[in-house]
This record gives structure tokens, sequence and C-alpha cells, in this order.
């Protein structure tokens, strides 16, 4: 049974917009289900949750990363999938599993392709995709992106640029697998699954940090995430790891899923938690205007 | 001076100039180091002490490449290589070794026969 949690709020209420359309399309392609509506934060965890309660074995999250992040958090079981219907401001997360744009979403999910990924934690937190210390967590607090119209976009490029120049490296000491102690001064953390990055490879987790860049690395970044959306993404470390210790002075805020979630220090560590998500990875990415779908 | 760098594709572990280490650090990969290390390493691929690295502790991996300084033991199953910046602090068991012109070396080397590899009988295509 598919079991969709539509979020009204993400995307600006562009779910309201594509709902009616969404769900002739999925009863086109037989995989009409239930439909449920969040009405605050944390709502969707609780209805994903008791969805598989009730024997939901596909729980589609209609919404952003935030909504995505949610339903994951409310699945306790391994045999469940997790589809998404991308219709936030950014959907990193669905981009990332190859899920572009509604249309291709609904042919993804009849299809049921599925990649199956441990997923990691923050405390108790779950999370897919990756949790950003410094640069890129900050970044987001400080600036209002995914605004359309050229005076909102002017405003952006302006609060990136300055947010980069002023933006301060920080001391960061790291407790890796409880066994190796590692300390710099840092510009930008992330930490990911290798498996997410490469399906080829184990699931474990990767650490990378930089230091402060160079300023014609900075400007070729700031371009990047102004027009690609792409969060900084040089590196001069990298390690692999099962759980870390994050440590940082002054204390940093945490970014997961594209999602600002609390502040350092922080223990994220690879769970046995295994998820199964519909994934349009390895397919060719749909043209920027997808067809028109006819009404039957 | 200017800092030289370290070439990072392709490689499982990389520790960039700047980073501070205490403890063992383990890869079933290849290694690149340019930061300091109190501890070891163990690597079942390859291992690169970059130019900037500061390594206090025994190592070991499949091959081990030093162009910064060393202080322990190494312990390679192919090719030790010292570059000339490269200073070694302690012994080498190793079944290859070159040093470069200019690099320091103190200690004792234990050579030892390559691993011998698996050779696949030959198939004949045109059967």
């Amino acid at each position: 049974m598919y079991y969709y949690i539509l979020n009204p709020a993400a995307g600006r209420g562009k779910v309201s917009q594509i709902e009616q359309r969404l769900r002739d399309r999925l009863k086109e392609l037989g995989i009409s289900g239930e439909f449920a509506k969040t009405t605050g934060p944390a709502d969707a965890t609780k209805m994903a949750y008791a969805a598989v309660a009730k024997g939901a074995n596909t729980i589609v999250a209609v919404g952003g990363d935030g909504t995505v992040n949610e339903v994951i958090n409310g699945i306790k079981k391994d045999n469940v999938a997790v589809g998404i219907v991308p219709v936030g401001k950014q959907n990193s997360l669905a981009k990332k599993l190859g899920v572009y744009n509604w249309q291709q979403a609904a042919e993804l999910l009849a299809s049921r392709r599925l990649s199956s990924f441990n997923l990691m934690a923050a405390g108790s937190h779950y999370f897919l995709s990756d949790l950003s210390v410094g640069y890129n967590a900050h970044l987001d607090k400080q600036v209002d992106s995914g605004s359309t119209g050229l005076k909102n976009r002017l405003r952006e490029i302006s609060q990136t640029f300055t947010h980069t120049k002023n933006f301060e490296t920080f001391k960061c000491k790291l407790t890796i697998d409880d066994d190796l102690k590692l300390e710099a001064e840092m510009f930008s953390l992330e930490v990911t699954n290798q498996k997410f990055q490469d399906p080829a490879t184990a699931n474990k987790l990767v650490l990378t940090f930089s230091e402060r860049p160079t300023g014609k690395q900075l400007g070729s970044q700031v371009f990047k995430k102004v027009w690609s959306k792409s969060s900084y993404d040089q590196f001069h470390s990298r390690l692999l790891a099962n759980r870390v210790l994050i440590e940082t002075s002054p204390e940093q805020s945490v970014m997961i899923d594209s999602k600002l979630s609390g502040r350092t220090p922080v223990v994220v560590r690879l769970t046995e938690k295994k998820i199964r998500f519909v994934c349009g990875r390895d397919l060719p990415a749909p043209t920027k205007k997808p067809p028109a779908i006819v009404d039957a | 001076m200017a800092r030289k760098e370290l070439s990072l594709s392709g490689t499982e572990t990389v520790i960039g100039s700047g980073v501070k280490l205490k403890g063992t650090l383990n890869s079933d990969g290849d290694i690149s180091i340019d930061g300091e290390l109190k501890g070891a390493i163990r690597s079942n691929g390859n291992l690169t002490i970059g130019p900037n690295a500061s390594i206090e502790g025994n190592v070991s991996a499949l091959n081990v490449h030093v162009a910064g300084l060393l202080e322990g033991n190494i312990k390679s199953e192919n090719e030790t290589s010292i570059e000339g910046s490269g200073k070694v602090k302690g012994d080498i068991h190793t079944a290859l070794l070159s040093i470069q012109h200019g690099a320091i070396f103190s200690g004792q080397t234990v050579m030892r026969d390559l691993p011998t590899s698996k050779t696949e009988p030959e198939v004949d295509d045109e059967q």
C-alpha cells in the first residue's frame, strides 16, 4: 500500500498547485493510495510511523528536504520503501537520488527502482545525506536562498558575498572511532555516507573538511552557490569512519540534510537502520521542461 | 616558503597540512598525509608521507613513499622510496628500496623477497 504524506507548506504552497494532477497521474499509473497532509513540524514523522504500523509498505514524502527527513525518522521497519515527490524550495535530497520533478517522481514510484542505504544519526536524529558544520551551515542561516525574481536573486548574491568574506574559520576536534584524535583549523566540515556518494562502495561515514580557501577558490564557490545552488565542496582532508565526535570552538551551527539542526558538539554515527529509496540514479536526467501530462 | 600540494585523486584517506592527529590511522585503501601524526599508520594500500608531514610512529603499507619527516619504522610489502626532501629515522623492512639524492636516512634496512604474484594460465583465444 502506498501512503502519501503531503506538506502543504513546502515550496511556498506548491503542493496545492499540483495535488490534483499528481493524484490523477498516480491513479493512471495504478499506484494511488492513501493521502494525508501535515499541519505542523514533526507531523510527517508521526504520520509515517502510524502508516507503517497500519501496513503501508511505501511511504512517499510530497514536499522538500525537511519533509523527507521527518518521514525517515518515523520509519522503524527495514522492509519499507520511501519515495520522494519533490516540491520543496531546493529538493537537494531528491536530486541526489535522481528525482527531479513530480512527473518523473510518479513514473519512478510506479517502476519502483529501489536502492538501500544505511542511515546516519546525529544523537537520536536519523538522516540520509549529509551533515555540515561551518561555512555551508552558516551560509544557509545567513542567506535566503531559493528566491525567484531579479531583485531577490541580487539580494541573495550580495548576502552570499558578504557572508563568504566575513566567515571565520573555527577550531575543530574530532574523535574518530574512539581511537584517533584530530585537531585542525577548519572552514567547512561535511559528513556523509560513502555509499550515498558512490553506490559501488560500502556504507561508511566520509568526513571531509577544508582549511580557509584562497580568494580565487572562494570566488568560484560563490559563483557555484549562487548559480547552481551547490554547497562548498573543496576539501583538503578526507577520512572514513563509523563514528565521530565533533567539537568546535566557538560553537557552530549543524545542518542536517539541508536543515539547521542544533549546534556542536555532536556525535555522528553510521547506523544499522537501512531504508530503501525509490531512485532515479543512473537514469538520464529529464529535460528541464518535462512533457505535459494529458489527462485521460 | 610555498607549500607543496599532495595529489588527492583516488586516495581513500587524505590528511592535509595543518592537521594534527594522535592515535592509529587505519585504512583499507591508500593514505596521503601532509599533516602531523603521533601514533601509527596502517594501510592495505599505498602510503604517501607528503613534504609538509611529520610522523612520529611506525607505519606499514603495501608501498611507502616518504617526502617529509618520519620518526619510526617502515614496514612495506613491496617498495619503499624516500624523496630528496624526505627524512627517515627508523628501520625499514621492505622488498625494494630507493633513496634519492638529498634524502636523510638513519636506521637499518631489512630486505625481503617481493611477494610472489599468482600468474593466470594463458588462454588461447584462437580455439
